[in-house]
């Protein structure tokens, strides 16, 4: 039993009819965390989910989710789990309220106010109050996803499991989303697979990578922006920038110098290995000549999605 | 999880973890719905009205036993050959729909046991369909029969011979839902079913010739035995009984030992 971890796997795989959808996963998921769960269309994302929650069996490994067993005690995880499908399905014939009800029943018995109290809390939370009387079949694909949301929540569980949660909003529902995410921190873990990178960055602390089945990279986000090819600065140019180029990539304390040319100014993103001595030279050597402006300067910030696409192409380079 | 006062934390556990709810659900889906209403209303025109159109057109007088007899062998001939198919279309999407949807995956991520998924379509529905298909049939077959100033059939005679209808019925309920958990379109399971329904004769038949006993394992032969007992006439043999009984308890068996396997 892991007192702080939420998710653990090991050695967790899946085959289908001899194809791997996930191969060796092992994953450590901490209490309380929001964990961004990436990797490109067929990585085995939604596999991975669906094994946590006793969906599908796994071919080969296993893992807990708050020390239960995933094979063996999946009813236990799933009395702790909130899931939130990637195309959430519900009975056509019920309305919103009546769907949280139904949900709610399945953890919760006792007095039907109480439950009716806990219904209209949940539907107010995702603003979907005003339709919750009205039949599922008639709304549009945000408020299904907002209800999916809702559903995944209404028992106050104690893990999270959102497979593409934004995946069908629109900006404002994205914002709400993230906002909500945020918020049951407090009480659960956020474990959610997405392919929005800025969203990740914006409220995840851990991410993994996956690829082709197989975890590419697992870290904080601090971890994943920071690690990736050392520090590199970023000087923009305004006129001729060929000769202070020369000037920097002559130093052995530069390791690479990267040209991206723009309409009229031009970028150097400078890969150093002793910051010191970058600090106390580059603006100098960029700024002596006078032939060219130096417009911008500093240590460039690498997104997330810049580190994505590195670990996902270096992946399946390295195949 | 957090604390909730008067709420109480549900603690079914096993094969009956989810099960009150489910049950619940399946109910609201024939109640909400007025399912029960649609049902009782199509069934009461096919049976009791083509009932009552053969009592119409009758040269006989309606007050003769031979009558009564000829008119409870009707009532059978037509609960027989009709409500099959009423059972078989209201049990063939209960479980391939939920698959096809994304509903099931939906309800099992909740701590719902597969047994109870199946056991709650299984029970639910055989109720409904014993309901709305059997026993209101044979309510307004009494009224018919009053109505056309016939002697009444003894009701414990007639609740005895729906009953054996209604285990006519729950072979093919078992039958379409045991299909369900193997196929993921409707074709198949009601597909199924229909043939073995059409050609019951075709393949008694066949055995007599070739596999003398087959006949005894063919759902009709509980319809003539639920038509003896109702006329309390001899029955020819209560061995259909057992081998019914032991293919429904075998459906339902490889329906839940089939759905415990389903990946979604």
């Amino acid at each position: 039993m892991h007192s702080n971890l939420a998710i653990r796997t090991e050695g967790l795989s899946k085959t289908y009819n001899g194809t791997t959808a996930l191969k060796s996963l092992d994953l450590k998921v901490h209490e309380h965390s929001i964990f961004g769960f990436l990797g490109p269309n067929g990585a085995g994302k939604t596999t991975t989910i669906k094994l946590l929650l006793g969906l599908i069996k796994p071919t080969a490994g296993g893992g807990t989710v708050f020390g239960h067993d995933i094979t063996g005690d999946s009813v236990e995880i799933r009395r702790k789990v909130g899931y939130l499908a990637q195309v959430p399905s519900y009975y056509m014939h019920m309305t919103a309220r009546e769907t949280l009800r139904f949900k709610t029943r399945f953890y919760y018995s006792g007095p039907r106010n109480r439950i009716e109290e806990r219904v209209q809390e949940t539907l107010e939370m995702v603003e979907l109050a005003d339709k919750a009387d009205r039949p599922i079949k008639g709304f549009s694909g945000g408020e299904r996803q907002r209800l999916g949301i809702a559903q995944a929540q209404v028992h106050h569980p104690d893990l999270l499991i959102l497979d593409e949660p934004a995946a069908n909003l629109d900006p404002m529902g994205r914002r709400d989303v993230l906002k909500i995410m945020e918020r049951l921190r407090k009480h659960a873990t956020v474990f959610y697979s997405t392919h929005i990178l800025d969203d990740v960055q914006r409220v995840s602390d851990t991410v993994a990578i996956l690829n082709h089945g197989e975890l590419v990279a697992q870290a904080s986000i601090e971890e994943l922006l920071t690690g990736s090819g050392g520090t590199v600065y970023s000087i923009t140019f305004k006129g001729s920038h060929e000769e202070a180029q020369s000037r920097i990539s002559a130093h052995e304390w530069v390791s690479g110098v990267t040209v991206v040319p723009g309409d009229l100014r031009t970028t150097l993103h400078v890969a150093v290995t002793d910051e010191d001595a970058a600090e106390d030279e580059l603006m100098r050597l960029a700024v002596c000549d006078g032939k060219a402006t130096v417009t911008e300067f500093g240590r460039k910030r690498y997104e997330l999605e810049d580190v994505f696409v590195e670990i996902v192409e270096g992946s399946n380079n390295g195949e | 999880m957090a604390s909730d006062g008067e709420l109480q934390v549900v603690r079914e556990s096993g094969w009956l973890s989810g099960l009150p709810n489910m049950l619940r659900k399946e109910n609201g889906k024939w109640w909400n719905t007025r399912q029960w209403l649609v049902q009782s209303v199509i069934w009461i025109l096919l049976v009791n009205g083509l009932h009552g159109m053969v009592l119409q057109l009758s040269n006989q007088g309606p007050a003769s036993m031979e009558f009564l007899f000829e008119s409870v062998t009707i009532f059978y001939a037509l609960l027989g050959g009709m409500t099959p198919f009423g059972a078989m279309i209201l049990t063939q999407g209960a479980i391939v729909e939920e698959k096809k949807s994304g509903t099931a995956e939906w309800v099992l991520s909740a701590p719902l046991s597969r047994e109870a998924f199946v056991l709650s379509k299984l029970v639910i529905n055989s109720l409904w369909i014993f309901g709305t298909l059997v026993l209101l049939q044979g309510a307004v077959y009494e009224l018919v029969l009053m109505a056309y100033g016939m002697e009444i059939v003894p009701v414990l005679d007639l609740v005895k011979g729906l009953a054996l209808h209604g285990f006519h019925l729950l072979f093919w309920i078992t039958l379409s839902l045991m299909l369900g958990t193997f196929f993921k379109a409707r074709g198949a399971v009601i597909g199924i079913p229909v043939l073995l329904l059409a050609f019951q004769d075709l393949i008694a038949d066949f055995g007599r010739r070739y596999l003398p006993g087959i006949e005894f394992w063919l759902p009709k032969r509980i319809e003539e035995i639920a038509t003896q007992v109702t006329l309390r006439g001899p029955i020819s043999s209560t061995v259909p009984l057992f081998t019914i009984g032991l293919q429904i308890a075998v459906f339902t068996v490889i329906a839940f030992w089939r759905f415990k396997r389903e990946e979604f």
